[in-house]
């Protein structure tokens, strides 16, 4: 009578096969035979191993290492009830993923050993979805057919008519299997053959779950729009969602409409999810509580997501609302898919295919390198498996390199009515800045910031805004006193000084370009747009509240004449504008993204010519210093268009959000006086903007690395 | 199915569009003739409405309910549920073999505790995101139904008499 499991091992399936021995098929006691002890090393004595039946069970044994057995009673009786005769074998093969997991493969075919399973042992089951495929032809369905069902409504009245449709149909269906239907009909942009390529990646080889991950300034947002169209085009697509940046919805909601005339309606309460089939969405807004329910039950045909790279941790609520959103096609945008580490990738991959990097910790043991996350240990094969789910263009495999930017700093001196100007607001900033509500009431905190920026902006624009807070009733005597003396002064600047040096500019340097000016204020563009009138010059205005339709006249005007377009930062969001190469910033906002939009209407693909930035700043105030913070700090004039949002994402803290900069700056400028203090407070809010560029700056040269090839 | 050299009769064409998870589109042409209601795929039917002259006056056809047009098609719609079923598995699978190997990665870290002196904190954290990954993967396997629940679209695009044969 033997009492030992016999073993041998057969190398090329790693498996183990064991001689059913009458010991075990009486005590449960498996004898470990010396060559199958290194299958076993691993384990401590009394370890638990689990031995797993057709991937579905666990049943438990327990390994003694000094008596090199494992006792398993639940095996034996699965084995005793398979009416397994000693000599009979099975085969067991260890897991990948633990040492002490054990697959067991039984001489019965897969459904026999189920069913005896089922009836015999007490086995815990492992987590499995079963689901059956849904039944295209469901009771549902024919249902709802055989209720619509009436012949006599035909969808085609006559034979001449059934074969247009035939003629069509066929044209449609070809062009389909073919390649992309929907270009022919995108008529309000110039698209690239790497968009085009895209799109085409993403529709028919990534089946709509893709990450598209071109670097900065390629136009991934063209790429989706063309993603969108085409697939409304073929009538896949009805049910959209796009989720950014709050910073970004407005943005997105108008070049959707400029450049392929779709409506998204913007989600600001819930009932728009609700009422619209095209919403946009900001990030901030989906994670409310509110908007949860709506989600947890309704489905989309494609979700977007913008700036993707904020859902890089899966711990976040952003992560767990994308993961649970339910939605037939997924675009992931972002540039820098890696920010920090290698799992931000994977995280991003798991959103679009769940398990098909294997799970967190077979990802982080394969791949990541102990030391220096974001270097894979395998770079070749961890490219070939997100190649399936990712899309990326570079500006060497495009060849597409924009024309050099040259920017001008162009100094303004105030004369003697402006400056003593300039001095009462600031005194009125000292004085009041502080003790005024930060609420949206009244004269406010805001409100002198809205000073500060008019007043290096126009004298008038400042003088209408101070005449309108003066017709206020609940004004204190000191604020309504500085005031008065406000608009005194302003009343007395004929000329502005800035106005001088642009009707000098235009008279000389730039006679005969077509230029494009930004101010931030109606006011002043009104200003800018009279005194060139007077000189002859043909102007052009663009603003917020003109209608798309005029908006578009103004546009094609400028693009047809040699003229001077007088914008606002209405025109800074979505406008093509390429076809001009001079932009002078009249007025600089404080907020780097808005002026990164501004050089993004002139400085972008399809633009031919060398770009001249041309930025107006008076000495010695507060744009002085705002020209040092974008210039020397952030180094917005030297960066591609869309980086700095990138760079904006590794600011950890409150400055991560712009608007808070405005508050920032104007805190120091009613804090100190002295403009070196002014400036040494703003230079070190300028140093978070350096750490974070540094930051930026590795992680891109870390994923270069990575997805090289892959474009 | 092939057509007869002569062919007279009632006919139906029907488009038919299914989506998710891949859109399918196609035509479909009903025939009646002494033999009853026949049906004849896309490539058939594109031969004959373009080769045949029709009655356009208003016939009266042959009756026919929604569910003989259902039990017709129903074999040629049996082909694309295999296509789904196909993909459906692929997608399953790949997502059971996720949570198998989940499962195994948290039953090992609970088996090593035993080493630890955090146990029964450990344990709990364990126990929970075991919890979690059971109901993630419930989750999952809802929108992975839901991206894979069909719509169908079963117009009726001409109807009349054939007036000539083949």
């Amino acid at each position: 009578m033997s009492f030992v499991i016999t073993t041998q091992e057969t190398r090329a399936s790693n498996q183990a096969e064991f001689n059913l021995s009458e010991h075990f098929l009486e005590n449960g006691i498996m004898q470990i035979s010396s060559s199958l002890r290194q299958h076993f090393s691993f384990l401590r004595d009394h370890e638990e191993v689990v031995f797993q039946i057709l991937g579905k069970y666990e049943v438990l044994g327990s390994y003694r290492k000094g008596s090199a057995f494992v006792l398993s009673l639940e095996l034996r009786t699965l084995c005793l009830s398979l009416k397994l005769q000693p000599g009979q074998k099975i085969w067991l093969k260890r897991s990948t993923h633990s040492h002490r997991i054990f697959d067991v493969s039984f001489p019965y075919d897969n459904a026999t050993v189920d069913a005896v399973m089922r009836a015999t042992v007490r086995a815990r089951e492992i987590p499995q979805l079963e689901l059956e495929p849904p039944a295209i032809l469901s009771l549902g369905a024919v249902t709802d057919w055989m209720r619509d069902w009436d012949l006599t409504k035909r969808e085609i009245g006559s034979s001449i008519e059934l074969n247009q449709w035939l003629d069509e149909y066929v044209r449609q269906k070809e062009q389909k299997k073919q390649g992309l239907i929907g270009l022919e009909d995108v008529s309000g942009i110039d698209y690239y053959p790497h968009q085009v390529e895209a799109v085409r990646k993403a529709i028919f080889d990534c089946h709509g779950r893709v990450l598209l991950a071109d670097e900065v300034g390629l136009g991934k947002t063209i790429e989706a729009g063309l993603i969108i169209h085409e697939y409304m085009r073929r009538r896949e697509v009805s049910k959209i969602l796009i989720v950014t940046p709050a910073s970004l919805t407005r943005q997105w909601q108008s070049e959707l409409k400029l450049k392929f005339d779709l409506d998204f309606q913007l989600a600001l309460e819930p009932k728009t999810l609700e009422d619209e089939s095209r919403v946009i969405v900001s990030l901030d807004t989906v994670k409310l509580r509110r908007y949860q329910g709506y989600f947890a039950k309704n489905t989309y045909d494609l979700v977007i997501v913008d700036e993707a790279h904020k859902l890089k941790n899966r711990k976040t609520l952003n992560y767990q609302f994308v993961n649970r959103i339910s939605s037939k096609f997924l675009l992931l945008l972002t540039a820098t898919p890696i920010q920090n580490e290698l799992l931000e990738l994977y995280n991003l991959v798991h959103l679009l295919a769940p398990g098909a990097l294997g799970t967190l910790q077979q990802f982080r043991k394969r791949h990541v390198h102990p030391v220096n996350r974001r270097q894979p240990i395998q770079p070749d094969e961890l490219k070939k498996m997100i190649e399936p789910h990712m899309i990326r263009n570079t500006r060497r495999s495009t060849s597409l390199n924009l024309p050099p930017r040259r920017v001008i700093m162009q100094e303004v001196v105030f004369a003697q009515a402006e400056r003593q100007l300039y001095e009462k607001v600031e005194s009125l900033i000292h004085d009041f800045y502080f003790m005024l509500s930060s609420e949206r009431q009244g004269m406010n905190q805001l409100t002198m910031m809205l000073f500060q920026k008019l007043m290096t902006s126009s004298p008038q624009a400042l003088l209408e805004s101070v005449s309108g807070i003066l017709n206020r009733s609940d004004l204190g005597f000191e604020i309504r006193d500085s005031l008065m003396q406000m608009e005194t002064f302003a009343q007395e600047v004929i000329m502005p000084a800035k106005l001088t040096v642009v009707l000098e500019l235009l008279e000389q340097e730039l006679k005969g370009e077509r230029v494009l000016i930004f101010t931030q204020f109606r006011r002043t563009q009104e200003v800018i747009a009279e005194a060139l009138r007077k000189n002859g010059v043909l102007v052009h205005l663009f603003y917020g509240e003109m209608s798309s339709k005029q908006k578009e006249v103004v546009v094609n005007q400028f693009r047809d004449q040699v003229s001077v377009l007088v914008s606002t930062d209405a025109g800074s969001e979505g406008q093509n504008l390429q076809f001009a190469r001079y932009m002078i910033n009249y007025d600089l906002p404080w907020n780097p993204m808005k002026v990164e939009q501004r050089i993004g209407r002139v400085h972008r693909l399809g633009q031919k010519h060398e770009v001249f930035i041309l930025n107006l700043f008076v000495k010695d105030t507060i744009e002085e210093h705002i020209v040092h913070l974008l210039q020397r700090k952030i180094r917005l004039f030297e960066r591609i268009v869309g980086e700095l949002e990138m760079i904006l994402g590794y600011m950890g803290n409150e400055l991560a959000d712009v608007d808070s900069l405005d508050r920032k700056i104007m805190e120091i400028v009613a804090k100190y006086r002295e403009h070196k203090d002014q400036l040494q407070h703003i230079d070190q809010l300028g140093e978070e903007f350096v750490k974070a560029s540094s930051q930026y700056a590795s992680s891109i040269m870390a994923q270069d690395k990575l997805f090289e090839g892959l474009d | 199915m092939n057509l007869k050299s002569s062919q007279t009769g009632h006919y139906l064409v029907f488009s038919l569009r299914l989506e998710k998870p891949v859109v399918h589109e196609s035509l479909y042409l009903l025939l009646h003739d002494d033999e009853g209601w026949k049906i004849h795929s896309e490539a058939e039917a594109l031969k004959v409405l373009r080769r045949e002259a029709f009655s356009e006056a208003s016939v009266k056809l042959p009756p026919i309910s929604a569910l003989e047009v259902f039990d017709l098609l129903r074999e040629h719609v049996r082909g694309l549920q295999n296509e789904v079923n196909l993909l459906f598995a692929k997608e399953l699978s790949q997502l059971n073999q996720y949570y198998k190997e989940l499962h195994q990665e948290i039953a090992s870290r609970k088996q090593a505790l035993y080493y630890h002196t955090y146990y029964f904190d450990r344990e709990q954290q364990l126990i929970l995101e075991e919890k979690k990954a059971g109901q993630e993967m419930q989750e999952q396997g809802e929108l992975l139904k839901i991206r894979f629940s069909p719509q169908i679209e079963l117009k009726l695009l001409m109807f009349g008499e054939l007036i000539q044969g083949l």
